[in-house]
């Protein structure tokens, strides 16, 4: 028994020791973590940027890259989701090594502007490249790409004009065909506090209610899932954001594909305030050790070189229509968006995120 | 679990040095930091409780029950049976399922939902029928169980070779003596099971049966995948995305309630009978299975085989095929070398410390002894979700008792839930071992005059050296899957398999997300292999 032991230890520790080996190879050294900059001059910082994003795109890992090659800062990421983020800003206080807060959501970066968790910046780079509305009016944080959320349908069972706007997705005629993700999803959380600042709670709650009967099951997975679903016969109409369906376009999965063939989309309320959008954003941490790099990387995003690549990868929308470069927009045609400046989203945030939880979505 | 206050008290007692307390006291501090943290915050005013409450029971206790009983059962349904054929009789293919059974012990539940996340959707069919026939609404009911019913499935599925392992070897203990009898004294291979084997294996079996509920209360990535509202998802919800530490600090009260309750229920299957299994195992002659028989016994072995690995392992491998079309996805390379030194680096000092414990324990063989022994294996019982809590709390209260700026983002949080949470892996077969390989040789040495820590390491360490390659690989493989403590504790710019393969998944890329999910099912395998070799040693 005891040689037995042996050969097995020695047999491990030889597998453990090459595995060991080729990590430390394949592995590329890892900057130095960041430390505080002594106080003084910009030129001081370290070409260190820490990012805590809620945004995980391989298209992403491109754009950090043509940052680094440009400016000589690496940048380095803790991912997850934006709430998770930001209760950890919030726990690591002045300790903490963010530099940018990303997040695919502009009421969560209001919710981190009203935590204090943010600072302002001042750029006039970023005040001119950046639509008002897509940017909050204290500087706290900037949107670089545009989402919308729109209305997929099944091709085969539901005809081109035949729903038009979110409202219609509440009309009983839609009774036990409409997919949707849950309450949870901040996308529906934030298109549920626009309502509230167009229309008021009342009609909103009224909306949530009327959306949750229509419902052909309970909501189960992410905006894809929704759009499977259609494919599958499960419904009729879901509600999902624009980009997954160019996303599913491009998967590596032919199931994916193939629903995307069988989905048609349609931007809804044009003929009334617009399409809900929501933007990806980010804002500088109030104890940011790297504030300039920050705002450098701001200014990158919301430069054309950055603002080609999203349409083209991710499927997002730039935030000027001049830089889209992505066929798929082009066929779907040009849509009239929402004009709600997304720093109202924050203040309606509460009423939204009750009436969901009454409504139980 | 073994009991640690079983141990026969050795003839002469020898004081305990004071380096023993020194452990102990070691031991004492790292407990005491989760705990500092949980306590206060039970009492912390909370933003969100009131709305919590009237879901706590109607959804959150729900759902936990569900998933475990329901897990609990076809784990029993899986586990039982199979040991007791592969262990008696012989049928096509015995040999191969007495070690292939264990490989489902590879697949955590949070990676076995990849490989049937097309289930639900290939049940789209039935659901059209359903809604065509029967109205939307029973429908929907309908769909709604059917989440339940396949989350207990695949958990099941997955956790039976904890009731698997502790049953063979409860069975191959009774093996030679008692079954033989029983078959001597005309009963058949059905009447020996139920009236002799199973009652006697009935500690056995509670005690495994109780390893995978634990196993399904740890769970996160499942649970949330199917939907579900467990305690520990609302962990998750209150605590990390809502803030709310405190309505969070009361579900993980409610979930450790839950957690003793099975405990209980464990002890009192046991039952006060004491059964003496005999030590070492005479291989017994098995039944020859024949006919419809043997084929019923293969085809009862490989459902739980299929289902519990080969069908999700095999989907995963082919979904992972997709995924590296364009080659690895980005960050697979520095993800495996973070993993492989953080389980390495956490399982090395994990099992030294277990080692010293185990040590120290056995040289203090009083009250604290007693209750550092118990304190070391409480740890297993509490959920990822829980520890990774507690660790956060417990650093926060930390920084701002002291003004330490030991956050919770660095890996001296995340070592610290580490250590709590498995500490019982490697204190396990290490105190075992103590026990057993080292007999009293260590006292002997000591009644010469040598000191007790170079005895240890003179003396034990050598012996020693079995049972310390099991406690540092059984870390090592639990380390490597660990998924919700990583993903609540991870370090800035640091990601693992785990939390890659969660990352992707999240952002439905499920081909990628296959990538870093193989290899690690490819490193438990073989970690569950050796596992299984080494119970199996006479």
């Amino acid at each position: 028994m005891r040689t037995n032991l042996n050969r097995i230890a020695r047999r491990l520790l030889a597998v453990g020791s090459a595995l060991f080996l080729a990590s430390s190879c394949g592995g590329k050294p890892s900057p130095k973590p960041a430390e505080p900059a002594a106080s003084g001059t910009p030129a001081a910082e370290e070409p260190v940027l820490n990012l805590y994003t809620h945004r995980h795109y391989e298209s992403d890992d491109q754009l950090f890259e043509a940052f680094t090659k440009l400016t000589g800062i690496a940048i380095q990421v803790t991912s997850a989701g934006a709430d998770q983020l930001i209760s950890r800003i919030k726990g690591e206080g002045p300790d903490c090594p963010a530099d940018l807060l990303v997040t695919v959501d502009a009421g969560r970066l209001c919710r981190a502007r009203d935590l204090g968790l943010l600072q302002p910046v001042e750029s006039p780079a970023l005040d001119a490249a950046i639509p008002a509305a897509l940017r909050d009016p204290g500087h706290f944080w900037f949107g670089f790409t545009v989402r919308a959320r729109v209305i997929a349908y099944a091709k085969a069972r539901v005809q081109p004009g035949q729903i038009t706007s979110y409202a219609d997705l509440a009309d009983p005629k839609w009774k036990g065909r409409v997919l949707v993700r849950s309450g949870d999803s901040l996308y529906n959380q934030s298109l549920v506090a626009a309502m509230v600042a167009n229309e008021g709670p009342e009609k909103t709650a009224a909306w949530v209610q009327g959306l949750t009967q229509n419902l052909a099951r309970k909501p189960l997975g992410g905006d894809r899932d929704q759009v499977m679903a259609l494919a599958q016969n499960l419904g009729d109409v879901a509600l999902v954001n624009s980009y997954y369906l160019g996303q599913m376009a491009q998967s590596k999965d032919p199931a994916e594909r193939a629903a995307f063939a069988q989905v048609a989309l349609v931007f809804p309320d044009q003929n009334g305030r617009g399409t809900h959008i929501n933007i990806s954003g980010a804002g500088v941490a109030k104890y940011a050790k790297h504030p300039d790099n920050a705002r450098r990387f701001l200014e990158f995003l919301a430069s054309p070189a950055a603002q080609q690549v999203f349409p083209a990868t991710s499927f997002e929308y730039p935030i000027d229509p001049q830089f889209d470069t992505s066929p798929l927009h082009r066929e779907w045609g040009p849509y009239r968006a929402d004009t709600l400046n997304l720093s109202k989203l924050g203040e309606h945030y509460p009423a939204a995120m009750a009436i969901i939880e009454a409504s139980g979505w | 679990m073994r009991d640690a206050t079983d141990m026969p008290a050795a003839p002469q007692r020898l004081p305990a040095p004071r380096a023993a307390w020194i452990v102990l006291g070691a031991l004492a501090l790292v407990l005491a930091l989760p705990l500092s943290g949980l306590l206060p915050a039970l009492l912390a005013p909370s933003e969100h409780w009131r709305a919590l409450l009237p879901r706590l029971f109607s959804t959150y206790l729900k759902d936990t029950l569900i998933a475990t009983l329901g897990t609990g059962f076809l784990a029993l349904l899986f586990g039982v049976p199979t040991a007791w054929l592969t262990t008696t009789c012989r049928f096509p293919g015995s040999r191969f399922f007495s070690w292939a059974l264990v490989l489902p012990l590879a697949l955590p539940g949070y990676l076995a939902v990849y490989g049937y996340h097309d289930l639900l959707a290939r049940a789209s069919g039935l659901m059209v029928w359903m809604r065509a026939h029967w109205g939307s609404g029973p429908a929907s009911l309908v769909e709604e169980n059917l989440r339940y019913l396949l989350l207990v499935g695949i958990l099941g599925s997955v956790l039976y070779p904890y009731v698997y392992l502790t049953t063979r070897a409860s069975f191959r203990r009774q093996a030679s003596s008692l079954i033989e009898a029983s078959r001597l004294l005309g009963h058949s291979a059905t009447s020996t099971f139920r009236r002799i084997a199973l009652p006697m294996a009935r500690p056995a079996i509670a005690g495994g049966t109780a390893l995978a509920l634990m196993e399904v209360l740890n769970d996160y990535g499942a649970v949330r995948f199917f939907g579900l509202k467990t305690l520990t998802a609302g962990i998750f919800r209150y605590g990390y995305d809502l803030d709310d530490k405190a309505a969070a600090a009361r579900l993980s009260l409610l979930l450790l309630g839950v957690v003793l309750t099975f405990l209980g229920i464990e002890r009192a299957a046991r039952g006060r009978a004491q059964f003496h299994e005999g030590a070492a195992p005479r291989p017994l002659s098995p039944w020859q299975l024949r006919g419809p028989k043997a084929w019923a016994a293969s085809a009862a072995c490989a459902i739980p085989l299929v289902l519990g690995f080969l069908l999700p392992g095999g989907r995963i491998l082919q979904l992972a095929w997709l995924g590296s079309a364009d080659g690895l996805p980005r960050g697979f390379w520095p993800a495996l070398g973070h993993t492989l030194l953080l389980a390495g680096s956490a399982a090395a000092l994990i099992a030294s410390f277990a080692l010293l414990l185990a040590y120290a324990v056995r040289l203090q063989r009083g009250l604290p002894g007693r209750l550092a022994a118990r304190a070391a294996l409480a740890g297993y019982g509490m959920p990822g979700a829980v520890v990774a809590l507690a660790v956060t709390l417990g650093l926060i209260h930390l920084s701002q008792t002291f003004g330490w700026s030991l956050l919770s983002g660095t890996f001296t949080g995340l070592l610290a839930a580490y250590l709590v949470r498995f500490l019982a892996v490697s204190y396990q077969p290490l105190e075992d071992g103590l026990q057993r390989v080292c007999g009293s040789l260590d006292d002997a040495s000591r009644t010469l005059g040598i000191g007790p820590w170079r005895t240890l390491w003179r003396i034990n360490l050598p012996l020693l050296r079995g049972p310390l390659v099991a406690a540092l690989l059984l870390t090592f493989i639990d380390l490597l899957k660990e998924l919700p403590i990583t993903l609540l504790l991870r370090p800035h710019n640091f990601s693992t398999l785990a939390t890659r393969a969660w990352d992707l998944q999240e952002q439905s890329r499920l081909p990628e997300a296959c990538l870093p999910a193989a290899v690690i099912i490819f490193l438990g395998a073989a970690g569950a292999l050796w596992l299984h070799r080494s119970l199996e040693r006479p």
